[in-house]
């Protein structure tokens, strides 16, 4: 249900952005208060639009400067502090969006979408990034054994949305973020075929998957253009 | 791809959707950020969208031939061809036969040998013309719904003790609740967006969830007690509870003097229930019982949502009663958190409640008999009335077996497959004279019609249908319906003009705009503002009123809030040694009640597409049979087989199984013994013999799986 106006504090805070004066409300992220002034900062392992799920600033596709910080910062989950300067389209940002977008690029395969909607495909576009220069890491098989719900990992980015989804939104604790490093990857259960696993097909991973590894099974792409 | 605005079509939770569609076909249903799911689906929602393409659809009215087999309980008609019972018929020969076979045994045995069951999945508009058209054009009160199987129980409670049968709060007041008393419910499976806000108050603001069902949930493992009580012991267990808040003292006396009568009478009755005494009946140690009761009294703000389990019981009043107490003796309910939350199947049966789609009542619940309310509608509707109440569902499936019913008008119902004892129905339904089925497909209750009148899906219609929360929400047409198909709402006032009505709605928002002067509840909310919000919740008496979510804030709508003692009842069937285990029926994920929808849609059948039932491992070991196996079901009433699976959530000696199987349907073999008030069958509780083995299962679903390929779906 809508905020009713007795919750929202109306104190903000005054913040630069991008050499404008902005302000944001006390819980505002540098993100939100971005889109809120029609500035687009990309995200992946985040999406505001699927309400309740939280930000949790893994892909780092979202980096901005802030004046007198040695580190660049994740905006969607960084939240703006009067009178800090924060910069979304520096070169030193936008070439550290960039990177991130190529080195993930160079993970999903080539000239393959599963969905037409591809968020990293989106951005990508919209940043200019082009043919990755990094080798590609070995792809998993696809799993496609459930009727619902296809599962290619190969374009999977580990941003975890849908482990988010599936825990935190609603609750069936299905999914999980297993190993570590190059070897880490979503795994179903104790790492079952989707099919066998306790998986009920709410299909909230699905909604939530910025690549579409996880996507409505039995429907391509052009299906839905 | 902006998508259609709408609301889903399945269960009581009323999930606002988007429906994107191409060709005509929905090819991806996305969550809305709506009042009740914030975005959320289940799999039904999100995946079972494509049912109305399959190679079944009826899309031209079928007449039954002169040749066809005489009718019988037992015929068997097949949905993809049923041409040896059925002919193709125009709409205007359908129409007309439809009506004058309506009309002549009206006008021959009187307006009480007919009978309509209008339908719980229709929108408000087809329910309101659809009660209307009963009692103006037939000119009885026989009207029903599945409300009958489903929560009779709880209204007639909750009218009596409270003066109105709906909710209090709405489910996701459970994020406000610092307990939950959730019975006879199984949200995961049954409402499982409304169980996901279950889940996220246990794991975000620690919520102690206590459930009391004789089935281990999904829930289960997120619960503070999980009371796995014997079935059909809830009074022993509810009264234990009550037991222990008076005896403790954990009452709340401001409430009890100035908002409720009957405390007295309660507390005297209450004496010879306490724990110790209930806890060998119930099967639930005192300690735990106690621990439950001083947990949903003391706690700042208690919630009870209960389901099926606590009203579809031939104690299903009484039982509802006992939570009624339990929220009038500490005052847990009129506030944010506090309340109690009867949680509604269908998608629209508390929409069909309102409109007035019940035998007793009127729009608003006015009761057919109270003589300024009927002096009201008969103004409304310009003609005389009956001041007698009409039969209920079982009584008119009982009349017609009798021959006192001779022509029914059913919309959407599928008795001949969600009657307990359902041979009985069928047999009922093919002793009508004259029956009227308007569906999509030809259900196994219009396999006995005369007429069969092809209906539009929820994808193919707008209208207005009212969720669990009392949220009236607006569902838009994605789709142009296929075929012949018309709108429900034409078939309505084309068969009403056909009995001699002078009906002219031009469509959904002119039937609306009579609901409005029918129910005082909804007289604030318009169309437009439903065009524009897309969801208002009643309680809603003036245009611009906000709505109220939580009702019961200063008083009762029937002034103070009554105790209502409850004895326990022996239920009509225990176990014995002919039939030693017992039957608990009830509904699976990925399948809609008696599976005319779902075990149509291709995501859906190919995840569950066999009849399945439960057992603990333990039963089944002693049974001798592996999971997977066949087993039969008998009852006193009939038999079944089905495949079994080892399931440690179902309790030693029950046997669980989902009514959705036509191949299998349960309710072959359950009870029909009714709540002597509210008339609600006792359908999750009977006595049945299991054995090893059984008659091999003929036929695979609607073969879905092997049509629904490019071939055989309806394009």
């Amino acid at each position: 249900m809508a905020a009713q106006p007795q919750d929202v504090s109306t104190e903000t805070v005054c913040f630069s952005l991008d050499g404008h004066e902005v302000e944001a409300y006390p819980d505002e992220t540098i993100w939100e208060a971005a889109r809120r002034e029609g500035v687009e900062i990309p995200a992946l392992c985040y999406k505001p639009d699927q309400v309740g799920l939280r930000a949790d600033g893994n892909c780092r596709v979202c980096m901005v400067e802030i004046e007198g910080e040695r580190l660049l910062q994740p905006s969607c989950i960084r939240k703006p502090a009067a009178g800090m300067k924060v910069r979304s389209q520096s070169e030193r940002a936008r070439h550290s969006q960039q990177m991130v977008l190529e080195l993930l690029n160079a993970d999903v395969p080539e000239n393959r979408a599963y969905i037409p909607d591809s968020r990293l495909a989106r951005w990508s576009q919209q940043l200019d990034v082009r043919k990755p220069r990094f080798e590609g890491r070995s792809q998993p098989p696809p799993d496609l054994s459930h009727p619902a719900i296809a599962v290619n990992l190969d374009a999977c980015i580990q941003c975890t949305l849908c482990v988010r989804a599936c825990r935190e939104v609603q609750g069936n604790d299905v999914i999980g973020y297993a190993s570590r490093g190059s070897s880490a990857h979503i795994m179903f259960d104790i790492d079952d075929p989707m099919g066998e696993s306790t998986c009920v097909a709410c299909g909230e991973c699905v909604a939530a998957c910025p690549t579409g590894a996880l996507s409505n099974a039995g429907v391509g792409p052009r299906d839905w253009e | 791809m902006k998508g259609t605005a709408s609301v889903c079509p399945y269960c009581g939770v009323g999930c606002q959707v988007a429906y994107h569609a191409r060709d005509n076909k929905i090819v991806r249903v996305d969550g809305r950020n709506g009042p009740a799911n914030e975005s959320r689906l289940c799999v039904k929602g999100r995946y079972g969208f494509d049912y109305g393409r399959h190679g079944n659809r009826l899309t031209r009215p079928l007449i039954r031939r002169a040749d066809a087999p005489p009718k019988s309980a037992d015929a068997e008609v097949d949905p993809a061809d049923p041409s040896r019972y059925f002919r193709e018929a125009s709409w205007d020969e359908a129409l007309d036969l439809a009506g004058s076979g309506l009309k002549r045994i009206r006008d021959e045995y009187g307006p009480k040998a007919l009978a309509g069951f209008g339908c719980a999945k229709g929108s408000n508009e087809e329910a309101y013309l659809f009660q209307k058209l009963v009692r103006t054009g037939f000119g009885s009160n026989n009207v029903d719904h599945c409300t009958r199987l489903c929560h009779a129980g709880s209204v007639a409670a909750l009218l009596q003790c409270l003066g109105s049968g709906a909710v209090s709060n709405p489910v996701r007041d459970v994020m406000k609740a610092d307990v939950v008393l959730l019975i006879g419910a199984n949200p995961s499976i049954n409402h499982p967006v409304a169980a996901s806000w279950i889940k996220n108050a246990v794991d975000r603001n620690g919520l102690k969830l206590i459930i009391g069902d004789p089935r281990l949930q999904e829930l289960s493992r997120r619960a503070f007690i999980h009371m796995q009580s014997r079935p059909d012991s809830d009074v022993a267990m509810l009264n234990a509870m009550i037991y222990t808040i008076i005896d403790e003292g954990l009452t709340n006396e401001p409430f009890i003097r100035e908002r409720t009568e009957g405390f007295d009478d309660l507390k005297r009755h209450i004496r010879a229930y306490s724990p110790e005494a209930m806890a060998p009946i119930c099967g639930i140690p005192a300690e735990t019982l106690k621990l439950a009761a001083r947990t949903y009294a003391t706690s700042r703000a208690s919630m009870i949502i209960w389901g099926m389990g606590s009203s579809q019981s031939q104690h299903g009043t009484d039982n509802v009663r006992c939570l009624i107490s339990l929220a009038l003796l500490t005052g847990q309910v009129g506030r944010p958190g506090a309340g109690l939350h009867p949680i509604r199947g269908q998608n629209n049966v508390q929409g069909a409640s309102d409109q007035g789609l019940m035998p007793s009542s009127f729009p608003d619940y006015k009761s057919v008999d109270d003589p300024v309310a009927r002096r009201r509608f008969e103004e409304l509707w310009s003609c005389k009335l009956d001041p007698v109440k009409g039969l209920t569902s079982m009584e008119i499936i009982d009349a017609a077996y009798d021959r006192k019913i001779r022509g029914m008008y059913i919309m959407g119902e599928n008795p001949a497959m969600s009657d307990p004892n359902a041979h009985h129905a069928r047999e009922g339904l093919a002793q009508l004279d004259h029956l009227v089925v308007q569906d999509i497909f030809l259900t196994e209750t219009a396999y006995h019609a005369d007429v069969v009148l092809p209906a539009t899906t929820y994808f193919e219609k707008t209208g207005t249908f009212t969720n669990t929360d009392r949220l009236v929400q607006i569902g838009r047409q994605a789709l142009d319906p296929p075929g012949e198909v018309r709108q429900d709402l034409w078939i309505e006032q084309e068969l009403a003009r056909r009995l001699g009505l002078d009906w002219n709605y031009s469509g959904a928002a002119d039937v609306f705009a009579e609901i409005r002067q029918a129910n005082a509840n909804m007289a604030g909310i318009t169309w437009e503002r439903l065009e524009r919000e897309d969801a208002v919740v009643w309680p809603c008496r003036n245009e611009g009123d906000p709505g109220d979510a939580v009702t019961f804030i200063d008083s009762f709508p029937r002034g103070r809030g009554l105790f209502a003692p409850c004895e326990i009842v022996e239920p009509d069937e225990r176990p014995d040694a002919e039939y030693p285990f017992v039957l608990l029926t009830g509904r699976m994920l990925e399948h809609w009640h008696t599976g005319t929808m779902t075990r149509r849609s291709r995501v859906l059948d190919a995840i569950e597409p066999d009849p399945v039932c439960y057992m603990c491992p333990e039963d089944l070991e002693a049974l001798g049979v592996e999971p997977g196996g066949l087993v039969t079901l008998d009852t006193r009433r009939n038999r079944i087989s089905a495949y079994v699976r080892a399931d440690s959530k179902v309790g030693k000696g029950n046997v669980f199984m989902a009514f959705c199987f036509y191949e299998a349907a349960a309710n072959l073999l359950t009870n029909p013994t009714l709540d002597p008030e509210a008339k609600i069958p006792g359908l999750k509780y009977c006595g049945v013999r299991v054995t090893a083995g059984g008659e091999p299962i003929g036929g695979t679903g609607f073969g879905t799986q092997v049509k629904s390929g490019a071939t055989a779906v309806a394009h």
